[in-house]
Formats: C-alpha cells, sequence, structure tokens
C-alpha cells in the first residue's frame, strides 16, 4: 500500500503536535507539511497537493471552511477532514455543503486517525462516532418534479441504500447492515448518483440529506 | 407664528369697529378767558372784583395748556344758559391729576357760592364725588360768572366743559364700563404671566407681569382710579403716588425688554443703556423726597422718553437680527402708531368723539398686551424646541452609549469565550486525547487512563458549554439561517412540541455580524420562552424577507399572558426588545391569554431584494 501524504492545518501548536505525533505512528501516512492558519493551509495544499488534508474549524485569517472550499475548487485530488471542537450537527452539515470528505471532532482525534483515514481510502465520508444525526427536515426544501421522477426511477435497494447514506452511513456500514459486500454498496452509489445526475464530493450525501423524507 | 399674530390684530380691529360708536350729547364749551398769577398772591376777593376782569385775556377754544407750571392760573367764563330749562349740569374741568382747583361762583359782583376739587381734596370734601375735577352747576346758576383757580405742580391742563348731568353721567358709566374691560384685561394679563412664572420658572414672565402691573397702576393713578379706589380720604399720598408710579412705569419695561430681547447676549451695549436708565430712576425714586414732586415728574418723563427711544431702537436691531419673539412686539407697536393717530385726529375734533375713538389708546394697549403675550409663548416655544433638541441629542447619546455598551459587553463575551475555547479548550483537548491514547493501549482491569480520560472530557464539555453559552460561535461561523434551524432543532429535541422552521437562508448575506447575534439572541429568548412557559404543543419560526426589512417571527399555541401584564418571562421580553432596538430594529409581542403568544422582528434592510 503506497503512503498516504497527509498536511495539518490548526492554529494550536499544542494540539498540532499531538495530532503529527499520533499521525506518525500511523506507518503508511506521511505528514508533508503543517499550517497554523487558513491562509497558510491553502498555500500548503496548493504547494504539496497532499492526499489528506486535516483542517481545524476553526482558525484565524480564512477558517476551515474555506481552506476546504477552496480546496475542492482548486485541489480535488485533497481530500479534506474538518476538525472542530464543535459537536453541534449544523457545523457537520456545513462541512458537508463545503465539501468536506470528513468531520473529526477534536475530543477523540488522535484515537480516530486511523479509522479516518481508511474511511477515506473506502472513497466514503468519515464521521466521528456519535454525531451522525441526520439534518432535521426543513420545509423551505421543496422537490423538483424532475428530481422526484428521477428519485422514482431508482431500484427498491437503490432507495434503501440512499436511505441510508441520508443517515451518513460509510459503504460499510450499509453493507453491514444490509448484509451485502461492500463492493455492492459501491456499484449502487456509483449507480444512483449517474442516475441523480449528481457529480463532485459529497453530492449525493447532500441531495440524500437533503431529500432525506422523499426518498 | 406671525399668520395667529395677524389674525388676532384683524380680530381687534372688528371689536374695534363693533365697540359701542354711540355719539354723546357734546358738551358746552363756554367762552373762557384766564389769568396767570405766577406768584399766587391773588385773592378770590382780588380777582373777583369788578376792576380785575381787565386782566384776564380770551382762551382760544377755552382750552387751557400751561405745561409744566407752578403759577396759579384763573380761569373766567359766564355760565351759559342751559338747552333745556331747569337741567342740572355737570362742569368739567380736567384730567383728575389736577392737584386744587376752586370754583368761584359770583352773581351780581358777590361770591355767591364755592367749590373744591383736584387731587388734593378728598373724595369726601369734594363739591362734586367725581374722580374727575368737575362740579355741579345748577339751573339757577346760568348766567352767573364762574373763577376757577388751578393750581397744581406738574402738567396743567384744562378745558372747562358743561354737560347735562344725564348725559355726563351716562358717559361716566359707559367710560367705567369700558376701563373695567380694560383693567380686567390688564389685570388678567398680569396674573396669567405671573402664574406663568412659576410655570415656566423664566423670569421674563414675572418681569412681564411687573410691567404690566406697574403700567395699570400708573393709568389707574392718572385716571383717578387710584385715588378713588384706594386712598379716598388720603389726598396727601397723591402726587408723590404719581411720581412714584410714573418712574416705575419707565424702569419695569426697561426692565422687561432687555430680558425679552436677550439684549446682555445680543446687545451688550443697548443693555448697558438700559441698566442706566433703571438706575436713574431708581436714583429719581429716592431722590424724589428732597426736590419737589414736579422735579420728581420732569426726571420721569425724560427718562421715559429716553426709555422710548432705546425700547424702538433695541427692537427694530433685533427684528433684524431675526430674533422671533421681537416680531411680536415690533407688530404690538405697529398697533400703537395707527391708535395714535386716531386719538390725535380726535383730539382735534377732526374726527368723531366716541368711546371707541376716545379709547382707542387703551385698545391699542389691550392689543400690544395679547400680541406680547404671544411673544412669550414664541419665546416659550424657542425655549422648549432647544430643551427638546437637547432632550433628543440626551436620548441619541444615551443609546448610543447603550449600543456602545452592549457591543463592548458583546465583545468582551467572546472574546473570553474564544479564550476558554482556544486556550483552556485546546490544552484540554491535547490532554484528553492523550489519556484515551493511554487508555486505549492500558491493560488490566483497573484503568486509571480511561477514568482519568472520562473526567478531563467532562471537564472539557463543561468549557465548551460555557464557551457556548457565553457566545454562540455557530452565528459566525454557518451563518444565521443555518445556527437557528439547529438552535431550534436542540432546544425542541426532548419536549414534545411540534416544531416548523421556514428560514430563507438568503438572511446570512442581508444582516451584518451584529444584526446576526443580536437576532440569533433574540430568537433564542424566544424559543426558551415556548419550551419553558407556553405549555405549547405546537411552535412555528420564520425567518423571511420582505420589501425593505428581514422579518423574524416565532409563534407558539401556548397560554399566553394578558397585554401589559408581565409574565415570567418578561425581563427577557425586555430584553429582546432592548437588542432589536441596538440594532435600529423593532420587537413586537403580541399575546392573549390561551391564545398563544407571537413575537416578530423586523430588521431594517437596505435592498432587501
Amino acid at each position: 500500500m503506497s503512503e498516504t501524504t497527509v498536511i495539518l492545518a490548526d492554529d494550536h501548536p499544542l494540539f498540532r503536535g499531538g495530532l503529527k505525533a499520533a499521525l506518525d505512528e500511523i506507518a503508511q501516512c506521511r505528514v508533508v507539511g503543517e499550517a497554523k492558519d487558513g491562509a497558510e493551509a491553502i498555500s500548503l495544499i496548493a504547494a504539496r497537493l497532499p492526499q489528506v488534508a486535516f483542517v481545524d474549524l476553526a482558525m484565524p485569517d480564512k477558517d476551515g471552511y474555506d481552506v476546504v472550499e477552496w480546496a475542492c475548487r482548486n485541489a480535488p485530488d485533497t481530500a479534506c477532514i474538518i476538525m472542530t471542537m464543535y459537536k453541534e450537527p449544523i457545523y457537520l452539515h456545513r462541512a458537508i455543503d463545503a465539501g468536506a470528505q470528513g468531520f473529526l471532532v477534536k475530543d477523540d482525534a488522535y484515537g480516530a486517525l486511523r479509522r479516518c483515514l481508511d474511511t477515506l481510502a473506502d472513497g466514503d465520508f468519515y464521521i466521528s462516532p456519535g454525531l451522525g444525526t441526520p439534518m432535521p427536515p426543513d420545509p423551505m426544501v421543496r422537490i423538483s418534479n424532475q428530481e422526484m421522477s428521477e428519485i422514482e426511477a431508482l431500484t427498491q435497494a437503490q432507495r434503501t441504500v440512499l436511505r441510508h447514506i441520508a443517515e451518513y452511513k460509510t459503504s460499510k456500514e450499509i453493507a453491514a447492515l444490509l448484509q451485502i459486500s461492500p463492493k455492492t454498496v459501491e456499484n449502487h452509489r456509483m449507480n444512483i448518483a449517474r442516475t441523480l445526475g449528481l457529480r463532485g464530493p459529497n453530492r449525493l450525501i447532500q441531495f440524500a440529506a437533503r431529500y432525506a423524507r422523499y426518498i | 407664528m406671525p399668520v395667529r399674530a395677524l389674525l388676532i390684530v384683524c380680530m381687534l380691529a372688528v371689536i374695534g369697529v363693533s365697540a359701542p360708536s354711540r355719539a354723546y350729547v357734546e358738551p358746552v364749551i363756554p367762552t373762557v378767558s384766564v389769568f396767570e398769577d405766577a406768584d399766587g398772591r391773588f385773592s378770590a376777593a382780588d380777582v373777583t372784583a369788578p376792576g380785575f376782569a381787565g386782566k384776564f385775556v380770551p382762551l382760544k377754544d377755552g382750552r387751557l395748556n400751561a405745561g409744566l407750571s407752578s403759577s396759579v392760573w384763573w380761569l373766567r367764563f359766564t355760565v351759559p344758559r342751559p338747552a333745556r330749562a331747569g337741567e342740572r349740569r355737570v362742569l368739567e374741568v380736567g384730567l383728575p391729576i389736577l392737584d386744587r382747583v376752586d370754583l368761584f361762583l359770583v352773581r351780581d359782583g358777590k361770591i355767591a357760592g364755592t367749590g373744591k376739587s383736584g387731587e388734593s381734596v378728598g373724595y369726601a370734601e369734594r363739591s362734586y364725588s367725581d374722580r374727575r375735577v368737575s362740579f355741579l352747576i345748577p339751573p339757577a346758576d346760568a348766567g352767573a360768572t364762574v373763577y376757577l383757580r388751578i393750581s397744581s405742580q406738574g402738567f396743567v391742563s384744562a378745558q372747562p366743559k358743561l354737560w347735562p348731568e344725564g348725559a355726563y353721567l351716562e358717559r361716566r358709566a359707559d367710560q367705567a364700563a369700558l376701563d373695567g374691560l380694560y383693567y380686567g384685561a390688564l389685570g388678567f394679563v398680569v396674573i396669567f404671566n405671573f402664574f406663568l412664572f412659576f410655570g415656566f420658572r423664566d423670569p421674563v414672565f414675572l418681569l412681564y407681569s411687573a410691567m404690566m402691573f406697574s403700567l395699570m397702576l400708573f393709568e389707574a393713578k392718572l385716571h383717578g382710579y387710584l385715588d378713588q379706589l384706594l386712598f379716598p380720604a388720603l389726598p396727601a399720598l397723591a402726587n408723590p403716588a404719581t411720581s412714584t408710579l410714573g418712574l416705575l412705569a419707565v424702569a419695569m419695561p426697561c426692565l422687561f425688554v432687555r430680558a425679552f430681547l436677550q439684549l446682555r447676549q445680543r446687545q451688550p451695549f443697548f443693555d448697558k443703556l438700559y441698566l442706566g436708565v433703571v438706575a436713574a430712576t431708581l436714583l429719581c425714586l429716592i431722590g424724589q423726597t428732597l426736590v419737589s414732586f414736579g422735579t420728581a415728574f420732569i426726571a420721569a418723563m425724560v427718562l421715559g422718553l429716553i426709555a422710548i427711544i432705546l425700547w424702538v431702537v433695541s427692537m427694530l436691531r433685533a427684528v433684524f437680527q431675526g430674533y422671533t419673539p421681537a416680531m411680536y412686539l415690533f407688530l404690538g407697536q405697529l398697533l400703537i402708531a395707527p391708535a395714535t393717530i386716531v386719538f390725535i385726529l380726535r383730539s382735534m375734533g377732526r374726527m368723531e368723539s366716541t368711546l371707541f375713538t376716545e379709547n382707542i389708546l387703551e385698545f391699542a394697549l389691550m392689543g400690544e398686551a395679547i400680541l406680547i403675550s404671544l411673544g412669550l409663548s414664541a419665546r416659550v416655544a424657542l425655549l422648549r424646541r432647544d430643551k427638546r433638541a437637547a432632550e433628543t441629542a440626551l436620548a441619541s447619546e444615551r443609546a448610543r452609549i447603550a449600543s456602545k455598551l452592549a457591543y463592548v459587553q458583546e465583545e468582551e463575551k467572546r472574546r473570553i469565550s474564544a479564550d476558554l475555547h482556544d486556550s483552556v479548550g485546546q490544552s484540554l483537548l491535547v490532554v484528553v486525547n492523550g489519556l484515551k491514547q493511554l487508555a486505549a493501549r492500558a491493560v488490566g482491569p483497573k484503568n486509571t487512563a480511561a477514568d482519568l480520560a472520562k473526567n478531563a472530557q467532562g471537564v472539557l464539555d463543561d468549557v465548551r458549554n460555557i464557551s457556548n453559552e457565553l457566545h454562540p460561535h455557530q452565528v459566525s461561523r454557518v451563518g444565521l439561517s443555518s445556527a437557528l434551524r439547529d438552535l431550534a432543532a436542540r432546544l425542541f429535541a426532548n419536549e414534545d412540541i411540534a416544531l416548523s422552521t421556514d428560514i430563507d437562508p438568503g438572511i446570512d448575506r442581508l444582516l451584518d455580524k451584529d444584526a446576526q447575534l443580536q437576532v440569533y439572541r433574540a430568537m433564542q429568548a424566544a424559543l426558551a420562552n415556548c419550551v419553558r412557559h407556553a405549555q405549547a404543543s405546537e411552535v412555528k419560526m420564520s425567518g423571511r424577507i420582505a420589501k425593505s426589512s428581514v422579518a423574524f417571527q416565532v409563534s407558539d399555541n401556548g397560554v399566553g399572558f394578558a397585554n401589559g401584564e408581565r409574565p415570567a418571562s418578561g425581563l427577557g421580553q425586555q430584553t429582546m426588545s432592548e437588542r432589536m432596538s441596538l440594532i435600529g430594529a423593532d420587537c413586537e409581542i403580541e399575546s392573549e391569554p390561551g391564545r398563544g403568544t407571537t413575537v416578530r422582528l423586523r430588521i431594517p434592510v437596505e435592498a432587501a431584494r
């Protein structure tokens, strides 16, 4: 297995130090840079093009969301993880909207790194345990007829998978729940995305979470 | 304001035109001749002697106008026949201020009757009880020769007129009624302004009241009312009263005008001149006991003349300086001018002598008093406007300080919250993470690291909660619309309340950070009230963009409360309103017992759509 290149961005040196130490313990992972604010993180991503960027949410200059949004547009191969002390689901939803690939609560960051990297390697969205609260239904959201007919075009199995995606479950978790192979779940995801015409990071999760009550 | 003044002037004109203008029976003016006894050495017997008649010289129009004179003046005329046989007539000699007038009736070369009148004669001793200098002429006296001996300090002017007694009394009664109206009006102005002084604490009102009072007394003195009503039996007071009141009638207007026109600030030079006149009148008041009455009276006249000139000049200057109250003073003076013309025309016999034309100056004075009262009210309006402006400035300053204070407080909280979160929180994070890693590696049943990790996690959660309570970071991190949805979802997570939210994400770019924070706080309070007090089963929250504002609403179907009655959550509601006023927004709380509560926030924004 090849090495994963990682950068860290956090304005708090002590936490960043601990995180680096924890990452260094993971064999297949190599930290290629550290940033202490959002602007530095952006130039670091631009320069090193790492595979993974751990980005603190609350940073001076540009915050984590800004960095993630920038990376989505300019460095699509870099998977960004938002790290934060906030546990409110709203921050998770915002991270998904921004295009992050993971949401890591700092309370248990060091211990969760390996799992997080694994989830990313699987092409899934990582969420710290216990935070996968679905977005509260928003009555402002109105589904268009086209989108509704696209959902209706999905097979029953695809809709079941989509429902789980709306609850922020990873492919592995869905596979375990439905007692099918993760590969099958991956296939479902690809097919669903194609049917719904969704491209780009998190579009499927966003769609599922947004229209959860119509699926 | 000038419109109001014009209206008043027109009103007065109407009153003037419709005032009693019946013409009276014209008095008979006999052919009078006069003799001046400069030293007062001739007795009645000397003067009435037949050989003395040659010393008398004819008097034009029967009018004696000796000006300031200390001579004794003798008038002589033959009593004409009455218009109607057997008619009693009244001989009116002149103004009540003549000191002493003696009448000698000579028939067949002998003094057949005498009479006395004048200021220096007590009312009880006067031949004919009248405030004017007058005598009763019985019908039998027709054809007899009347000698009048006039001696007076000050001005000497007289014009003997013979009235039928009925006509005289009728005219006197009309005059008394008119004077009653006149003095009543002046008295009202005096008392009214006296009380205004207590109301406004502006000394100008007191000075005006004092001025009108002194003028009123002086005029009453000149017309004889004062003697008649106050000291009919003390004629010795008559002359000192005239000079004292005359001097006061000069000093008081000076004091009033300089205060009214704010001369000390606006025309300092004229202010000094006025003070000089006042000081001079004070000197005269003290000195009049040493010099003669006549001298004091002359001094009062001179000072009065100076005061009038000063008054006109300073008033015109004030008008040109654009001081509104001076305008009324000016209009008042304008009113006096036509009245004076009427007065002169009437005195010259070019105008019919009616009660109105005879009292035209009094009417004008009344009008002037009213106009000055208007001027005073204009002054009050100006003072009020200044006061209001000051109050508004103070209020806006207070609001600014309150807003600033609230901002500083909010900023302070944000800083403490950030510090807690960033330094304490982050350090704790490192500890918690380290302990958790230790705990994961530990072996054996007793896992101290795990216990410590749990404790540290508890502390970390506390820090996080305190930090979040101090400052809702999510508003700035994720925007108001998302933060509000999240807030509501969290608040109602464990409640059996149906919540519906309808928040336009567009509000985030319309409201600045400060407004977002205040709205978040207010909505937090409103939603918390729904959970804690309303006992509602349904809560609706909305945030919509209107034409030029962003409107938020939280409504429940709970117990509500009576408007005006402060519910348990009253303090929260007041804070809500205050928060909204800080960002220039409205907060409206509507409730009825049993009909739920609705809170509306409206934040004005530029170009909402």
